[in-house]
């Protein structure tokens, strides 16, 4: 069920009454209930691997639990050690089983020695590199001893599958759900209301601007090579944007859904292509998996704590990792390395970036910030190209492409971007939109808070707009550029 | 500048809005329904279809080309282009979510009345009704329409299946498509089809003599879905025997088709299909050709603006279809065009030349005379007459504005004007 079916609508309208009808102390139940109706609905295995991996992990924390209260902490990380194996183990039989056998394979048969395997044909379960990272995230808590292990089965499975953050996220730590679920709610209407607004605005994100620029994404990054430079950098910078709308406009309606429902979640993003760093743009896009990678796998390697080199080493570790997490594919490694590359020279040029700017006294004004950003911008939009390529052949193909724009290439045929020239334009107005909310939001007012200090009819405008936008200008379907991105991951 | 201070900004009367959330919703509602209609009717261009089933007593003049299908057949050819460009009788005799029992139904009603000389028969119809792999609004719809269902349970889960369709609308017309791919950017376009009745739902096809609605509804719910050709099921197989039957007796030729679809999933399901239909219907002496429509979409220069939702070719997609099966009509059965219309014309381009004029260039399927309009640098129109063959290049020397391109004549007689001559107008901006 896509968050963009009529059906999640009815879905959430019919839930929502079932949720505040019903006493309390019931109410988990039903978001329980309907969280594994949700999963159901894409397949029953995605079922089953989900409840496998809530029964591990809720009986691993216990276990965990029980024997650092009885200070007996080589076991406990016995038990932890074990349980992670269990969990990356599940995941890494659904993810990369296939691609670490065809690598491996490929590696043979340069060798000389034919190596013909047998594939395994498992469907991927939904969601799972999100609720494995949770789940891994909560035994790592419960072993130091920052939380408590959960006694209530059905509690701990409704903060591992709550279904607004099933699919794509955000990762929340069950450190910061699960208290949720005991606080008493009642019917708020202005917290109905402000969910539903934050859902509206995710569905603008998502159908109005995503999926309108993913025609055009699709149509260069399907013919590469029939492509100009221009054209193709104009490509990768609809996918820059394009990913960011997508995955804010879930994110938005995850929030906002779990917002109707009295929840929390963390936020994903905080405007990060105006990011004035690589590391900055980290801090600030899909923040709860960042968090998760600083929290789990850079602190415990030894964070910045350690020789220049050896940090080096860790961040190109940390995002070697992150880019297979997005996927068994060498262009997320790649993309991954990439990033980690641009930290690690971000940070040896640092003393003679700063002397530069110095020289040219535009240290700390908003030249220098301008340029920061555009900079910053412009790299992600490279490591993007990684991202979004079939191929790693590909992403050489688009890099060659706008590589001869340098040569006064300049020809850009727009038509050829799959859309009428009018969505063309439409697609440009949209990023400005975009771009113009963010510095909005980021330099002069919070969008949310503004709307509900207005009066009712300057309301009511905006909530008519947004939503007549949405209708009017949204782009819908069953075609592959309606789909969030990141489900697939 | 903001017409506000951050100062300002505070949370709302939280019990004063809980207190008046129900009566501000219902007006709110009342609202946005009411601007949305509103809006609806001037955004979104019509291309609708239209529910006819008047063809029975459809008895003016003789057919020549009969296409029968379900909506399919209907959204992808335009009868009244076809019939304008080869001066012939080209009708339509579709039916919502029609199966080949339905097909052979109402092919036997129509000819009861007439006898065109050749029935296209668009073989999506054939293949695609195995109610068990369906999605379930499309199990919705077809429980729907048929009559004959007695069991007043499955008529509510139908209307219930129907009321939750999978994809958001776009607009009040587009409640129930399911894909963005409508003409919002292009001109108004009348209803395609709309002069020619022969769209209807299929529940009203108890009016059809002979037709058993409970014999069709125990195919979709009875049917086995095993042991049978891929996608060709023993009913839809008997109703290709019967449609054969009917074209030795009443003498008509027969053009198997396959219509476009944009689903990418489709694909495995139309390969199969059709190969299984085309194996049923090669040997027969009446079929004349088979043309699988669906593997030239590219083409034909389909895009993703082409199709009225994931299955169905819109307008925009039935116009370029028409005009390369009218081609084919051209070259196969010797049905010649006396003159042609909009649907001989394919692209345009203008290209700057060195010299500073412009190569203006236009594609048509047959032969065409065009008359060309443009401005000189003096203000004057001046007014040329070409005609090629297919890509039409002209250079203008001077020439600063293309005016108009008009299509005035086409076919084999270039003297017989068009009764309407189809205009094309050059994009501006691709003469910058």
């Amino acid at each position: 069920m896509s968050f963009t079916s009529w059906g999640y609508f009815l879905y959430l309208f019919v839930l929502l009454i079932l949720y505040y009808v019903i006493p309390h102390r019931y109410r988990w139940c039903v978001l329980l209930a309907s969280s594994l109706l949700f999963c159901l609905r894409f397949n029953l295995a995605s079922v089953m691997w989900l409840i496998a991996t809530i029964v591990i992990t809720y009986a691993a924390a216990i276990w965990i639990g029980w024997l650092i209260q009885r200070e007996k902490r080589n076991a406990g990380k016995v038990v932890l050690i074990i349980s992670l194996i269990a969990c990356f183990g599940m995941l890494f039989l659904c993810k990369y089983l296939n691609f670490t056998v065809e690598a491996v394979s490929a590696f043979l048969d340069k060798m000389g020695i034919v190596w013909t395997p047998t594939m395994l044909n498992i469907l991927l379960p939904i969601g799972i590199s999100f609720y494995i990272f949770q789940e891994t995230g909560y035994l790592i808590d419960v072993y130091r001893g920052e939380m408590q292990a959960i006694r209530h089965i059905g509690k701990y499975a409704l903060g591992v599958s709550f279904f607004p953050k099933l699919m794509q996220g955000p990762i929340e730590p069950i450190r910061y759900f699960s208290p949720q679920i005991d606080e008493p709610k009642e019917f708020d209407f202005c917290m109905i209301r402000k969910g539903a607004l934050t859902i509206l605005f995710g569905l603008f994100e998502k159908v109005v601007i995503a999926n309108r620029l993913a025609i055009a994404v699709d149509a260069v990054y399907e013919n590469l090579g029939d492509m100009s430079g221009l054209t193709v950098l104009v490509g990768s910078v609809f996918y820059t944007m394009q990913l960011y709308a997508d995955f804010l406009g879930y994110t938005n309606i995850a929030l906002g859904t779990a917002q109707m429902f009295g929840f929390t979640l963390v936020p994903n993003f905080r405007r990060p292509y105006l990011s004035q760093s690589i590391a900055e743009f980290w801090r600030r896009w899909h923040i709860s998996l960042s968090d998760w990678f600083k929290n789990y796998l850079y602190i415990p390697l030894g964070g910045n704590r350690v020789s220049s080199f050896r940090w080096a080493f860790h961040i190109l570790i940390v995002f070697m990792v992150s880019g297979l997490w997005h996927g068994a594919n060498w262009t997320f490694i790649t993309w991954g390395l990439l990033h980690g590359f641009y930290q690690v020279i971000g940070r040896f040029t640092q003393a003679p970036r700063t002397w530069i700017r110095k020289k040219l006294r535009i240290e700390g004004t908003w030249i220098s910030r301008i340029l920061s950003i555009g900079c910053t911008f412009m790299l992600v939009n490279i490591a993007w190209i990684f991202f979004r390529a079939p191929s790693i052949s590909d992403a050489y193909t688009a890099l060659y492409k706008i590589g001869t724009l340098f040569r006064g290439e300049w020809s850009c045929n727009v038509p050829i971007l799959g859309s009428p020239i009018q969505e063309f334009y439409l697609s440009i107005g949209m990023i400005v939109l975009l771009f113009a909310i963010d510095i909005l939001q980021e330099y002069i007012v919070d969008m949310n808070m503004w709307i509900e200090a207005q009066r009712l009819p300057i309301r009511w405008v905006i909530y008519l707009t947004l939503l007549l936008g949405v209708i009017l200008f949204g782009v819908y379907g069953t075609l592959s550029a309606t789909s969030f991105i990141y489900v697939g991951f | 500048m903001w017409g506000f201070k951050m100062a300002d900004i505070k949370t709302m009367n939280r019990e004063d809005q809980n207190k008046n959330w129900l009566p501000r919703l219902v007006v709110f509602t009342i609202l946005f329904c009411s601007i949305l209609i509103a809006l609806d009717r001037a955004f979104f261009a019509a291309d609708s279809l239209n529910d006819g089933w008047e063809y029975v007593r459809y008895k003016e003049e003789p057919i020549d080309v009969l296409i029968v299908g379900n909506s399919h057949a209907y959204r992808s050819f335009d009868t009244e282009l076809i019939s304008e460009a080869l001066d012939i009788n080209c009708r339509m005799l579709a039916t919502a979510s029609a199966n080949g029992t339905i097909m052979e139904a109402s092919l036997q009603a129509f000819l009861q009345y007439q006898v065109p000389r050749i029935v296209v028969l668009e073989a999506y119809a054939f293949f695609t009704d195995n109610y068990e792999t369906m999605r379930s609004t499309k199990k919705g719809l077809v429980m729907q329409h048929l009559d004959g269902i007695p069991d007043p349970f499955l008529r509510c889960r139908a209307a219930a299946q129907t009321l939750c369709p999978e994809d958001i609308p776009a607009g009040v017309s587009q409640l129930f498509r399911t894909t963005n791919t409508w003409s919002r950017w292009e001109e108004h376009k009348p209803n395609m089809n709309a002069a020619f009745y022969g769209y209807l739902p299929s529940r009203k096809f108890k009016t059809i003599p002979g037709y058993d609605a409970k014999e069709n509804a125990r195919f979709y719910f009875d049917r086995r879905t095993e042991g049978y050709e891929k996608a060709l099921s023993p009913q839809n197989a008997e109703a290709l025997e019967r449609i054969h039957a009917l074209s030795e007796k009443y003498g008509f030729e027969i053009w198997v088709v396959l219509a476009p679809t944009a689903v990418e999933s489709s694909k495995d399901i139309y390969a199969g299909g059709f190969n299984a239909v085309q194996k049923k219907v090669q040997d027969w002496p009446q079929l004349t050709y088979i043309s699988n429509f669906h593997e030239l979409a590219a083409e034909l220069e389909l895009s993703t603006y082409d199709y009225y939702d994931a299955g169905h070719l819109n307008r925009s997609g039935a116009e370029k279809l028409s005009a390369y099966m009218i081609s084919l009509m051209e070259e196969q059965f010797s049905l010649k065009a006396d003159y042609t219309d909009i649907i001989s014309y394919r692209g345009e381009s203008v290209e700057p030349l060195n010299d500073g004029r412009y190569r203006y260039t236009m594609m048509s399927y047959g032969d065409a005379l065009y008359r060309f309009t443009y401005r000189t640098k003096q203000g004057e129109t001046v007014t040329t007459e070409f005609s090629p063959q297919n890509w039409i290049e002209i250079a203008e020397p001077d020439a600063e504005t293309a005016v108009k391109v008009e299509m005035i004549s086409a076919g084999t007689d270039l003297t017989k004007e068009i009764k309407k001559p189809a205009t094309y107008v050059f994009m501006e901006e691709s003469k910058d």
